[in-house]
């Protein structure tokens, strides 16, 4: 063939394609009317097969011409797969389809979040120990949050949480569940003894850190409510949680909030005390900080602080859980919600 | 803060084991969270006399050096330039010295033979120094041989204290010494240290203190040395800063830190003669003011900072860190230190202001003993004439103008009785108090306890029974069981929660915890952006919004199991959504959310399906028939954004919207660049647990019933649940059950159609029904279906 007439054929190729793909209703057809043209048999690919024979002067001008086409070609389909993937798009959100079809019975195996469990059993304990549970709102005011429980503004014992604001100053986002003592005393008569779970946040993210995390504040206050009774009550907690044999110590703290303050420790659940990596070879562990309610705290919700004590702890229910099942490296495969994991934990 | 085992043994007048204080310090709540040995083991590390120092035949940097090492002579290739000629004492690390990693070797440095190193500071890890060789003060009079743990005294233990903000006290040796002293029944009684030289004008002749605003500064008090020489200090006051984990600067400058250390007094030095008029304004800034600190940040002050100025400019800001101007430099002859209590909020404010703390503000902000200024200053002069010379203007200045009274607090043992649930004696309660520094006197059953000024924690009597608790220890409170009281339980929305992770758990799902931060695009992109509650001081952009919908946990969730070649999700969430209300806190709402992707788990040879809208509306029926037997009504319209909008419905019980169920609508997929038929569910909890009834049981029938299908040719439009609805209703009351069996298209189904085959049971209560009774009740409910629905029976 002569150079001219390859150019001019390959003109009504493209011409002709064009018109075929307004044919075309699917984009098996499309692909299919595609490949008569570029395909290995195609019609454009038998012309370009003839470059070889033709002459050096004229090859430039058939090269551009068969580029031309294949690109107008591409387009024409890129286009009309366009429309299709559109019209595609537009039926799949207008297509009936019968609502009122029952749905389908579930089947499977699910799992509560080890973090639920964790929780649910330590509150259960406390239950049978006759609290009772109470809840709070997780945006707080600077009051319930701290005010009330004996932070002092401008007081170094505020550094000790560093907090999310939302309003900085007013409100916020409770970095403990002590603010629930505060509600619960002022919205119920006492004798009081709850305790209160919840989600808490802080401004903390780093390997060993979780910006949200789990607590369950603990508090009992009556007439004649002691330290010792404290004791005897974490006591129990441990007991149940840990086993029988697991020893704990009481340290010397501060909290604003409690005054005497003591954290907790208990003998390391690894090493039986012996000293390792879980617990830095001291033997000990650190689960949760306690203390007798501060006469501050009962005077700001007008409790006759002579006459009523009352202790009040609280517990790391992340903490507890990594004790409680191994291998859990990191606190932040909590909030990852990864199937496997997921799946990884009993009561 | 850093503790000297061996200085608080010093000052505390104490003989125990590191550890063993550490055990005490620890359960006395001065909480020891590391202890490490310092200045130990180095072993073939001595005191070296140099005895002849020659140059290096080959290179210019380099010395040979002749040292008696004690057990003869040794030759060492020194590269230091202040490396000491004859009869100067150096450290010496003989071969098989271990440095860290390093071991001194025999080896030959530019052909000279080397057998040992002369060591720098830094190399032997008791200080900062590195530009040099470490040589000998004259002071040190071990012989060479000796080895130099010994020679320098280096053996130590550095104790880590964690101290409670209530502890200002104890940012201190000596304050912690007070509590070690007592915890070994020792009496706390420090040996005093003599004073420095006086001489030249009296202090009041050579500056004066004025102070403007006595509510934030109630006492100033200031010495003033002459005659000093500014320089370094000597081996052991720069070995000590720097195990504090204080770097040496020159002799004033550390003897203000070393007093510090000791007492928990801030000090300040000033060049006394770059103060204008040898005086010190205590005053608060003007708005606008500025001052460049020490650490060459331009600052700008308000009216509630306080500046310590001279009579031109300021100086200093107060309590927090010190000024470009004025300080010591090593020209100074003249010194003048501050000793002054500043109050600590203003301190706090200002420095939290400026966003700037230091060793100095850390102990102002927390209160410290305002009555020790005079032995501070005294401590102060003693140890700086003693480090860098000179003397002493006679007697100190002392601004006095607002007294800060201690505390008298009274004590009733009966009380600490209560509060603890035992008894201590009366004699070991006095010895406690006493020994923490307390005036204690008896009063019938009752204590007069004055606190001292360095306590500023201590203000109530429940203060005391924590010290005499803390003092004794915990360990020998009995423990006991309170009295337990029967109170009528509270706890519904605890319960509601626990209730429906249970269910949703029994439905096959598992329970996530996610975040209640979200970032303002994923709302966004749900249409979930209305009244969106914002975190003022985010940790990032990603966690700034609190969520308004559990969707995008769950979203992130699947996106991350995605990620991790897991092809689906089967999960829900329980927890609290936040919403803008206009009050004072933000209305919090619990919700539990599910979503379900990917492929269905299913038995061996079951045709491979994906989660889509009949399974979500499967676990939304299940759960909601599960918690209340309200009827449960699944409508279209009250659309929620990101659902389909033909393939979503709202969920009714009792007229109340619930919330909604449906497939991800494609275009929010796409944008979360999620696959179509991802089926979602949220609903709200609150809202079902005020309509929630418990579930009933039904009368046990007595008689058998009767069952009748009937299939039913359809437009293809036609939905089966009004048809169905239809033939209940028609079917009269014996008609108790109707139930889609089947829904049929294609072979035998004209197109545009579909069939619909239910099953009815037939039933009476009362009696067992004939044939003919049910056919002709069941005809007529399929002749008004046929009628209603356009429809033909099959």
């Amino acid at each position: 063939m002569e150079p001219r007439q390859i150019i001019e054929k390959l003109g009504q190729l493209a011409e002709r394609y064009e018109a075929e793909l307004g044919q075309a209703s699917d984009e098996q057809a499309i692909r299919a009317g595609q490949a008569a043209y570029l395909g290995n048999k195609g019609e454009v690919t038998a012309l370009q097969k003839l470059m070889k024979d033709i002459e050096p002067k004229a090859r430039k001008d058939v090269g551009r011409a068969l580029n031309q086409t294949k690109e107008r070609i591409s387009k024409a389909t890129d286009k009309a797969l366009g429309e299709i993937n559109q019209r595609r798009g537009r039926e799949y959100l207008d297509r009936h389809v019968d609502l009122t079809l029952p749905g389908r019975p579930p089947v499977g195996v699910g799992a509560m979040h080890p973090l639920s469990i964790v929780m649910y059993d330590i509150v259960d304990v406390f239950v049978s120990m006759g609290f009772d549970v109470a809840t709070g709102p997780e945006i707080e005011t600077d009051y319930y949050n701290f005010a009330a429980l004996n932070f002092p503004q401008d007081h170094p014992a505020r550094d000790m949480q560093d907090t999310l604001f939302i309003k900085e100053g007013e409100t916020l986002l409770r970095t403990h569940t002590s603010p629930v003592q505060i509600r619960t005393m002022l919205r119920r008569p006492l004798p009081i003894q709850i305790v209160a779970p919840g989600a808490v946040y802080r401004r903390d993210d780093d390997p060993t850190h979780s910006p949200m995390f789990f607590q369950i504040e603990g508090l009992l206050v009556d007439e004649g409510v002691s330290f010792a009774d404290l004791k005897g009550v974490l006591e129990a907690f441990i007991h149940e949680v840990f086993g029988k044999d697991v020893k704990l110590r009481f340290r010397p703290s501060f909290f604003p909030f409690t005054e005497p303050s003591a954290e907790v420790d208990i003998q390391c659940i690894a090493c039986k005390g012996e000293g390792c990596r879980l617990c830095s070879q001291t033997g000990w562990l650190e689960v949760l900080g306690s203390g007798m309610v501060d006469p501050n705290v009962l005077q700001e919700v007008g409790v006759d602080s002579e006459r009523y004590t009352g202790f009040a702890f609280g517990i790391g229910v992340d903490r507890i859980a990594m004790l409680r099942y191994e291998g859990i490296s990191s606190i932040k495969l909590f909030y990852e919600n990864d199937p496997r994991f997921l799946s990884s934990f009993r009561r | 803060m850093l503790v000297s085992y061996k200085w608080l043994c010093e000052i505390a007048g104490i003989n125990v084991s590191a550890h063993e204080l550490a055990k005490m310090l620890t359960f006395a709540g001065l909480e020891v969270e590391g202890i490490e040995q310092v200045g130990a083991l180095l072993e073939k590390v001595v005191v070296g006399e140099v005895r002849e120092k020659t140059s290096h035949p080959s290179r210019d940097n380099l010395s040979v050096v002749k040292v008696d090492s004690g057990k003869g002579v040794v030759q060492v290739v020194c590269g230091a330039p202040n490396c000491p000629g004859p009869g100067g004492r150096v450290v010496l690390a003989l071969p098989g010295a271990r440095l860290g990693e390093m071991e001194i070797a025999k080896r030959k440095l530019g052909g000279v033979e080397s057998s040992g190193m002369i060591c720098s500071e830094l190399e032997l890890n008791i200080g900062p120094g590195h530009e040099g060789v470490l040589v000998l003060e004259d002071e040190i009079s071990a012989p060479p041989g000796t080895a130099v743990t010994d020679a320098l005294g280096l053996g130590d233990w550095i104790l880590n204290i964690g101290i409670t903000p209530n502890r200002p006290d104890a940012l201190s040796h000596r304050g912690i010494a007070r509590d070690a002293a007592l915890l070994c029944q020792e009496t706390f009684r420090p040996a005093p240290r003599i004073p420095a030289d006086e001489g030249g004008s009296p202090v009041d002749a050579v500056a004066r203190v004025e102070i403007l605003d006595p509510e934030r500064c109630p006492r100033y008090g200031a010495a003033v040395l002459t005659g000093i020489k500014v320089g370094p200090s000597p081996f052991a006051v720069r070995y000590r800063l720097h195990n504090l984990g204080i770097r040496p600067i020159n002799n004033i400058v550390d003897a203000t830190n070393l007093v510090m250390l000791e007492w928990g007094q801030p000090l300040h030095a000033f060049d006394l003669d770059e103060l204008a008029e040898s005086k010190i304004i205590v005053r608060r800034a003007k708005a606008g003011e500025t001052i460049v600190t020490l650490d060459e940040v331009e600052r700008e002050l308000s009216e509630e900072d306080l500046l310590i100025c001279d009579a031109a400019r300021p100086v200093a800001v107060a309590g927090v860190m010190g000024g470009e101007h004025c300080g010591v430099t090593a020209k100074t002859e003249r010194v003048l230190i501050e000793c002054a209590y500043f109050d600590p909020s203003s301190v706090r404010r200002t420095s939290k202001s400026l966003k700037l703390s230091s060793e100095s503000s850390y102990r102002f902000e927390r209160g410290i003993d305002p009555s020790m200024g005079p032995d501070v200053l005294a401590a102060t002069t003693a140890l700086m004439t003693e480090l860098a010379g000179g003397k002493q203007a006679p007697g100190f200045i002392d601004n006095h103008p607002k007294a800060i009274e201690p505390h008298k607090v009274s004590f009733r043992p009966e009380r600490f009785r209560q509060l603890m649930g035992f008894a201590a004696a009366p004699k070991e309660i006095e010895r406690i108090l006493s020994g923490l520094g307390c005036g204690v006197k008896k009063r019938g059953e009752s204590f007069e306890v004055t606190v001292p000024l360095s306590r500023p924690d201590i203000t109530r009597e429940v203060d005391l029974v924590e010290e005499v608790a803390r003092i004794r220890g915990f360990e020998d409170v009995p423990s006991t069981l309170p009295r337990v009281r029967c109170l009528p339980p509270q706890r519904a929305e605890f319960d509601a929660a626990r209730r429906v992770k249970e269910i949703m758990c029994s439905l096959g799902l598992q329970e996530a915890v996610s975040y209640s931060f979200v970032s303002d695009s994923v709302l966004e992109v749900l249409g979930c952006n209305r009244d969106v509650v914002h975190i003022a001081n985010p940790l990032s952009s990603e966690r700034k919004a609190m969520r308004t919908t559990l969707v995008p946990g769950l979203v992130e969730s699947l996106k991350r199991a995605q990620s991790r070649f897991l092809p689906g999700i089967a999960q829900f969430e329980v927890g609290r959504t936040f919403h803008e209300s206009g009050r004072e806190l933000p209305h919090e709402e619990l919700k539990v959310a599910a979503l379900v992707s990917g492929p269905v788990p299913g038995w061996l040879g079951d045709a491979p399906r994906s989660y889509d809208f009949y399974d979500i509306k499967g676990i939304a029926e299940a759960f909601v028939r599960q918690t209340t037997s309200a009827k449960l009504r699944l409508l279209p319209g009250d659309k929620v954004p990101y659902l389909h909008p033909k393939r979503s419905v709202a969920v009714f019980v009792k007229d109340v919207n619930l919330g909604n169920i449906g497939e991800l609508h494609p275009e929010v997929a796409a944008k979360l660049k999620l696959s179509r038929g991802v089926c979602l569910m949220e609903l709200s909890v609150d809202e079902l647990w005020k309509v929630k009834r418990k579930p009933e049981a039904a009368a046990l029938p007595e008689f058998p019933p009767m069952t009748r299908d009937v299939a039913l040719l359809l437009d293809e439009k036609t939905d089966a649940g009004p048809v169905g609805e239809a033939l209940a209703q028609a079917c009269t009351d014996l008609g108790q059950k109707v139930e889609l069996f089947d829904v049929y298209t294609g072979k035998g189904i004209p197109a545009g159609k579909k069939s619909l085959a239910f099953s009815i049971e037939y039933r009476a209560p009362d009696r067992t029904l004939t044939d003919k009774e049910v056919d002709d009740v069941h005809r007529r409910a399929v002749d008004e279906v046929i009628r209603r629905f356009d429809a033909k029976q099959r």
